[in-house]
């Protein structure tokens, strides 16, 4: 099952329908093979982070052979939008990840991603090269506690200084001063935290919806100012792997393209990787052809429901959505939201908890489509996103502005 | 000498300060120095949005905060008399994720959170394959659980009137063979059941560690315990002095704590400890209660409970996936658009005890939310003459870590209880 899984996301990132560029000609190709090679080649010649593990050795304990492996490689490499042949560099990207550095750090939120992340979620071989990225600090996950922890945290900002990645879980309340979160023994607000944590950094990564855009605690009237990292964090790479939880798949992927590129992956004008939020839900959803047929489910429990048929009337926002779940699934990719018959709430959009309140169709939504003012009946918006390039371009071009980041310039690190 | 301490790994930060008298610790403090406000963002908002808002409030004991979200929503549309039918494969489906979110919750704080301050406490060095042992079990129990919620956390497949899934039996086998594999490995390393009820593995270690730490000897618990939900695995009541009463929601009391983020809640006057243990002696559970009397409510008996609820859940979630009839509807809900106004209440047991929420609804729209969560019966301070549970239970401990074993023991979640 996992083998045809494999294959079928490695077809559907290949594509031709993507939207995203993934053909810049063979001479892109051959310089940026050899750049990896040189990269790789580099890191191979560190030693490995802290608290780095060997990828083979968790393999094998893991039960995993080679061939496994090889084939998680493949399909890594075409949703990464890689050419085939940069297969065997992303195995070794993989093997020498244990180079990089990484802190995570909890602001506010419910920890979810963590759970997402490190106990529930993704596909066997993503949590194994999870595991041997080297985590040099992380609060649920490690063994010290308290003032220990603290230490610990302090020895790898000044270790690793410049060179570890900074995963941020959770948004930063600005209310009352910063009061709403402290962390440590001396009060450090959840601001100022942040903000020393991601000087030393060499690029920050935002991982689900509170850390990217806010998320819950900014969901009007947002009680404590909360704000999502890049509206703080400035003259830094900042990478947002948003939805609620965002998929540790994704999480992956962005680390492993630091490896393998040195650089961070194309993003979209909200910074996220292009690889991952290059697709709406809809354009790969399992139940487009009931869309397309004008076939939905009118109430919970109907015929319709029964019947698997399309969820835009009760409310699915996967039409204006840009996320890879239609593919990867959660769970060990045992499903996904759609899958059990309830829409998509848009989570990994800004704002989507005031403006796509989850079980208004979307032609009562209130959101601007580009082909200009709210859609009225279903048709008319099948129409406008079968003929526009898609309403979430609209939005995206919104939030260019406080992004501050254009499509693809490709930043190094 | 007073020192400020944070406690952490118990999900979330908490801001913890030991009063310490001839090495012996002589009160605790716990402060909460974290707030988000999911309530006053609940208000407003379409009810039906609670759905999706309220799991967030912890992603660690999201689907709990599902059903509750659910039930008060379907205690408000029975009080007024909207017509809705919860057929027995929804009631099912729901009670399988349930039991599953419990178990991976239970298996977790096991060896993540408990079994490596065990270790610490005896100045030994913490293996590091628990996290492995732990996710192994974990990853199962949510996978066989997204089959049907669609993704753990922070599943949307629950509407009022039923659930939005409707599995075929392809994907109930698939269901039970992973709850199958997570019983493999409870039975190698935690409980053996050939017999009767026995301890092994990890667990048995647990055990002698406990005693070689000297912590048997000890009473660190409380004598006041209370379950509020009556759920497919366990009855609610009120367990006081080896007896055991009905329970009156009305006695549910909440009030603001003045130096933190966090509410207290009371059972009538009384601080009251929620929990798997609770919810074990209520039900009069043989095993437990055998426990109860010979450690006399000392750490090992809630340690062992909560462990052996998720063994016991695992046989409930089987049972409840051999019940599920394919060809009943997921859901009936007769009225479904009309705008209402109802008030309602939802009570559920979570991993780590009773969890209410509570709305009043016009026109559609939320009025007042409010939300007590497991952690913040626990956790409430009290006064120095009356101490809240967890606060209470640490008193005499000797030394800091041993403070922390104990506070663990309740395991306190800090997102719950500053939502």
């Amino acid at each position: 099952m996992a083998e045809a899984r494999d294959e079928s996301i490695k077809k559907l990132f290949d594509a031709k329908s993507a939207k995203v560029d993934t053909n810049k000609g063979e001479e892109y190709f051959s310089d940026l093979y050899e750049s990896c090679k040189v990269r790789i080649g580099e890191l191979k010649d560190m030693p490995i982070a802290g608290r780095g593990v060997d990828l083979r050795k968790a393999l094998e304990d893991d039960g995993f052979e080679r061939r496994d492996f090889l084939k998680w490689a493949s399909a890594t490499t075409a949703m990464l939008m890689l050419p085939a042949s940069f297969t065997p560099l992303v195995a070794e990207a993989a093997e020498v990840m244990n180079r990089i550095p990484v802190v995570w750090i909890e602001l506010s939120d419910c920890a979810g991603n963590s759970e997402a992340l490190l106990r529930s979620d993704g596909p066997k071989i993503d949590e194994i090269v999870l595991d041997i990225i080297s985590l040099e600090f992380h609060e649920t996950l490690q063994a010290a506690a308290g003032h220990q922890a603290e230490k610990q945290l302090e020895e790898a900002l000044e270790l690793f200084k410049g060179k570890y990645i900074l995963f941020v879980e959770g948004a930063i309340p600005l209310g009352i001063d910063g009061n709403f979160g402290t962390i440590g023994a001396k009060a450090e607000t959840f601001k100022d935290h942040l903000l020393r944590l991601a000087d030393g950094a060499a690029a920050v990564i935002a991982v689900g919806a509170c850390a990217t855009y806010g998320g819950i605690p900014a969901a009007a009237p947002n009680p404590t100012d909360a704000v999502g990292v890049m509206d703080l964090v400035k003259g830094k790479p900042i990478i947002n792997i948003p939805a609620c939880p965002a998929n540790p798949a994704n999480m992956v992927g962005v680390v492993l393209h630091y490896a393998l590129t040195g650089s961070v992956p194309e993003l979209d004008s909200l910074l996220r990787p292009k690889f991952a939020f290059g697709y709406r839900i809809h354009d790969n959803c399992e139940r487009r052809a009931h869309f397309d047929a004008g076939e939905y489910v009118e109430e919970w429990g109907d015929e319709g429901a029964k019947n698997n048929f399309c969820l835009y009337k009760m409310g699915c926002k996967g039409p204006m959505t840009f996320n890879n779940c239609s593919i990867i699934r959660y769970n060990e990719a045992v499903n996904w939201p759609i899958g059990v018959g309830r829409g998509c709430i848009g989570c990994s959009e800004p704002d989507f908890w005031d403006k796509y309140a989850y079980e208004r169709p979307m032609a009562n939504a209130h959101i601007k489509a580009p082909t200009g003012g709210v859609e009225k009946t279903v048709d008319e918006f099948g129409l406008g996103l079968l003929t526009a390039a898609g309403i979430g371009i609209g939005i995206h071009a919104a939030a260019s502005a406080i992004a501050g980041k254009k499509n693809s310039d490709e930043k190094d690190v | 000498m007073i020192k400020k301490d944070i406690i952490e790994k118990i999900e979330g930060e908490a801001d913890v300060v030991f009063t310490q008298k001839n090495g012996l610790i002589k009160d605790v403090n716990l402060t909460f120095p974290y707030m988000r406000g999911v309530e006053s963002i609940l208000e407003g908002r379409d009810y039906r949005d609670a759905l999706v808002i309220a799991p967030r409030v912890c992603g660690i004991c999201s689907h709990s905060h599902l059903i509750a979200a659910v039930h008060t929503i379907e205690d408000g549309m029975r009080r007024e008399k909207i017509k809705f039918t919860l057929s027995d494969k929804a009631r099912h489906i729901r009670d399988f994720a349930i039991a599953c979110e419990l178990i991976q919750n239970h298996i977790k704080w096991f060896y993540l959170t408990i079994l490596p301050q065990i270790y610490k406490v005896n100045h030994l060095e913490v293996p590091n394959d628990l996290i492995k042992k732990a996710s192994k079990a974990t990853y199962a129990i949510t996978k066989a659980m997204a089959i049907f919620t669609g993704q753990w956390p922070h599943a949307s497949y629950v509407v009022p009137g039923g659930v939005s899934c409707d599995p075929s039996y392809v994907e109930i086998m698939q269901a039970k063979a992973l709850v199958d594999e997570v019983l493999e490995l409870v039975r190698a390393s935690l409980f053996d059941d050939t017999k009767e009820i026995r301890a092994i593995g990890d667990l048995h270690r647990a055990l002698e560690m406990l005693q070689r730490a000297d912590l048997l000897s000890t009473s660190h618990g409380s004598e006041h315990f209370l379950a509020l939900a009556d759920t497919f695995f366990s009855k609610s009541g009120e367990y006081k002095g080896a007896t055991r009463f009905d329970v009156d929601i009305k006695k549910v009391k909440e009030s603001q704590r003045e130096d933190s983020k966090a509410k207290e809640a009371l059972y009538g006057n009384d601080f009251v400890e929620v929990g798997p243990l609770a919810r074990a002696l209520i039900n009069q559970d043989a095993i437990i209660m055998r426990l109860q009397k010979e450690h006399s409510g000392n750490i090992w008996s809630r340690i062992f409970a909560r462990v052996y609820e998720g063994y016991v859940l695992l046989l409930k979630a089987k049972e409840a996936l051999e019940s599920i009839d394919v060809s009943e509807p997921s859901c009936v809900l007769e009225h479904n658009k009309k705008d209402i106004s109802f008030a309602g209440i939802g009570i559920v047991e979570a991993a780590r005890g009773s969890l209410i929420h509570e709305v009043v609804v016009k026109d559609n729209h939320i009025h007042t939310y409010n939300i007590i969560t497991p952690s913040q019966w626990n956790l409430s301070r009290g006064s120095a003459d009356k101490k809240g549970v967890a606060r209470a239970s640490v008193v005499g401990a000797r030394s800091k870590e041993e403070a922390y074993l104990i506070l663990r023991s309740f395991d306190l979640c800090s997102v719950c209880t500053t939502q």
